[in-house]
């Protein structure tokens, strides 16, 4: 079998998936004995255009990048979301619920008109995405994108879990955010696990960035919320952080 | 059972002398709550009160274990178990942990018996501490039978003011304890006059039971379809914290971690959770429980009902773990118990 033909493409973002994957050392050599890179612009000039898995990060927030993503999806055979911009829209989405003509005066000034800059939207609000690796950035340096790579190189479905986060942060041994002497609200009730809790594990909370379970109980969650003092505006500024699209269990 | 009785600075001196050769495991401080970990001085143990976010489980089988290696290499599989076992010595267990331990070396010892638990359980000599007052507002051991350990530890300590009553119930625990003192006949009255007391604080503070214990599998089968389940389930996340934190929880899922060179790997056991949303589901994509009050009566049931039948004793030992953990306050085995006595249908 001749390694698959690889090329990374990169929307709007700041890049650190990218740099997720250049940064996992040994892991990143393992990585290149199994699959050929043709593109990658965080690591390389070359630009080939001969790829067969297309490894997308950032959200689309412009009509340029439309195109351009349209256009990867039609060469890829393999279309895989790299990071929370690429998999929910991530922290873009936040300008979603602003004015979105003041948002613009305000970046672009006086040159409003010369941008094409459109409401933020994660890649499969425009075309299919194959696979999801979550996280800003990936999670556990890049081990579960390995895993996802290998999953797919085995002709198998990569294991992701469903369960929240905090499964995972009982497994640590952590303390509840919510338990702790001084509480802090934390998103873990209904955001999908698989980063070993890592923010919880270093006394934060977690912000959501996997994006959501498949069947997230709001409910529930919103009564925990206000339990612990929010309200329900400021309970969902904290969803719209990363999670603003709210879409559930994908 | 032998007796012995130690005071409390030799104790010390002799934890401070396991320490130096052996890895010696305790409740320490871990933020507001305790954490079992390994010591470096017997004054880290924090004695009595509040439990430990998670249960000594961790140590007989742990969040993910690695069972086994593979690579292949010309056609063919090579195959290396695998098992790390260490020495161990658990001190400061309560009685609910040691409970829940006792029940766990018997159903790790039915069938399909794996070669990691009982190596790992073999290593690890048991040090218990009787609870004289409840290690937290949730504790309900009393009411179901977790506050008396029956034998299960190797060595059990009891505080009787300026000294421990030790008694051993292992070779493996008059070895431990005899290296600071010599077996001596039990101070019985003063022993029955501390547990006598303690059970009174313990009746007084824990909630009630309102069903009689031995009932408790005999109410649940009575009880598939009280609206209990519904009402509470509708408040489940589906976050399994209430089984991570559980001391009888011992369900897992097996993983296989292939190497990206696709010739190598690793099969880990990882712990799961009933309350999950994916634990009942099939290759097929059916799901055997996929209410979440489905979820709720099947992880009752196991401590209250199947378990206790099988058995002869509750599944729940009462830590109280999971009322802690359990954000939306419905797990609970005993509140649930309660609720379906008083609420007749």
């Amino acid at each position: 079998m001749s390694k698959p033909k690889v090329g990374f493409f990169s929307f709007t973002s700041c890049e650190g998936c990218q740099l997720v994957v250049l940064s996992m050392a040994d892991k990143l050599f393992d990585l290149l004995g199994a699959v050929e890179v043709v593109n990658f612009r965080e690591a390389s000039s070359y630009k080939g255009e001969d790829y067969d898995v297309a490894i997308v990060e950032g959200a689309l927030s412009t009509v340029h990048e439309i195109e351009e993503i349209r256009a990867i999806r039609q060469q890829a055979k393999i279309l895989i979301a790299l990071g929370a911009c690429a998999h929910i829209g991530g922290i873009n989405c936040i300008r979603n619920f602003d004015n979105q003509f003041e948002i613009k005066k305000s970046v672009y000034g006086d040159k409003v008109a010369n941008f094409d800059s459109i409401l933020a939207q994660p890649i499969d609000a425009v075309v299919k995405v194959d696979y999801y690796s979550r996280g800003c950035p990936p999670n556990r340096d890049g081990e579960e994108f390995v895993e996802i790579v290998t999953a797919i190189l085995q002709g198998k479905k990569p294991y992701i879990p469903n369960f929240p986060v905090c499964v995972q942060c009982k497994m640590k041994g952590n303390v509840c955010t919510f338990h702790k002497e001084r509480p802090i609200t934390c998103l873990g009730p209904v955001t999908r696990a698989g980063c070993s809790a890592h923010c919880p594990s270093y006394g934060n909370a977690c912000i959501g960035c996997r994006g959501l379970v498949e069947e997230p109980n709001l409910n529930a969650h919103q009564e925990t919320l206000s339990g612990a003092g929010l309200t329900v505006e400021e309970s969902l500024k904290f969803y719209r952080m990363l999670n603003g699209m709210m879409e559930v269990g994908k | 059972m032998k007796n012995y009785i130690v005071k409390k600075e030799r104790l010390n001196d002799l934890i401070e002398n396991l320490i130096k050769t052996n890895e010696v495991i305790a409740p320490v401080a871990h933020e507001n709550f305790t954490a079992f970990a390994p010591l470096s001085s017997p004054d880290q143990i924090v004695w009595g009160a509040p439990q430990t976010v998670i249960p000594p489980k961790q140590f007989l089988y742990p969040q993910s274990e690695d069972l086994l290696a593979y690579e292949f290499s010309n056609d063919e599989v090579k195959i290396t178990g695998l098992n790390t076992v260490k020495e161990r010595i658990l001190f400061g267990v309560h009685p609910c942990d040691l409970n829940a331990i006792g029940q766990m070396d018997r159903v790790w010892a039915e069938k399909n018996i794996d070669s990691n638990y009982p190596a790992k359980r073999k290593a690890m000599t048991l040090v218990g501490v009787d609870c004289l007052t409840p290690c937290s507002p949730e504790a309900i051991c009393l009411r179901l039978g977790g506050l008396d350990p029956k034998g299960r530890f190797d060595l059990f300590l009891t505080d009787i003011g300026n000294s421990f009553s030790a008694e051993a119930a292992t070779p493996k625990g008059e070895a431990l304890i005899e290296g600071a003192v010599a077996a001596k006949a039990a101070d019985k009255k003063k022993l029955s006059a501390v547990r006598k007391k303690r059970n009174l604080i313990f009746d007084k503070k824990e909630k009630k039971l309102l069903p009689k214990y031995q009932d408790l599998p005999k109410l649940m089968k009575a009880n598939v379809d009280h609206p209990v389940w519904e009402e509470h389930g509708k408040l489940c996340y589906g976050c399994g914290s209430c089984n991570m934190v559980c001391p009888t929880c011992y369900c897992f899922d097996v993983q296989d971690y292939m190497h990206v060179s696709l010739v190598k790997g690793v099969r880990s056991r990882v712990w799961d959770g009933c309350m999950t949303e994916e634990f009942a589901k099939v290759a097929s994509g059916e799901n055997f429980r996929e209410d979440r009050s489905h979820r709720l009566r099947h992880r009752t049931y196991r401590k209250l009902n199947y378990l206790f039948d099988k058995w002869g004793e509750s599944f729940c030992t009462g830590c109280g773990r999971c009322i802690k953990a359990c954000l939306t306050k419905i797990v609970s085995p005993l509140e649930i118990a309660n609720e379906i006595y008083s609420r007749k249908i």
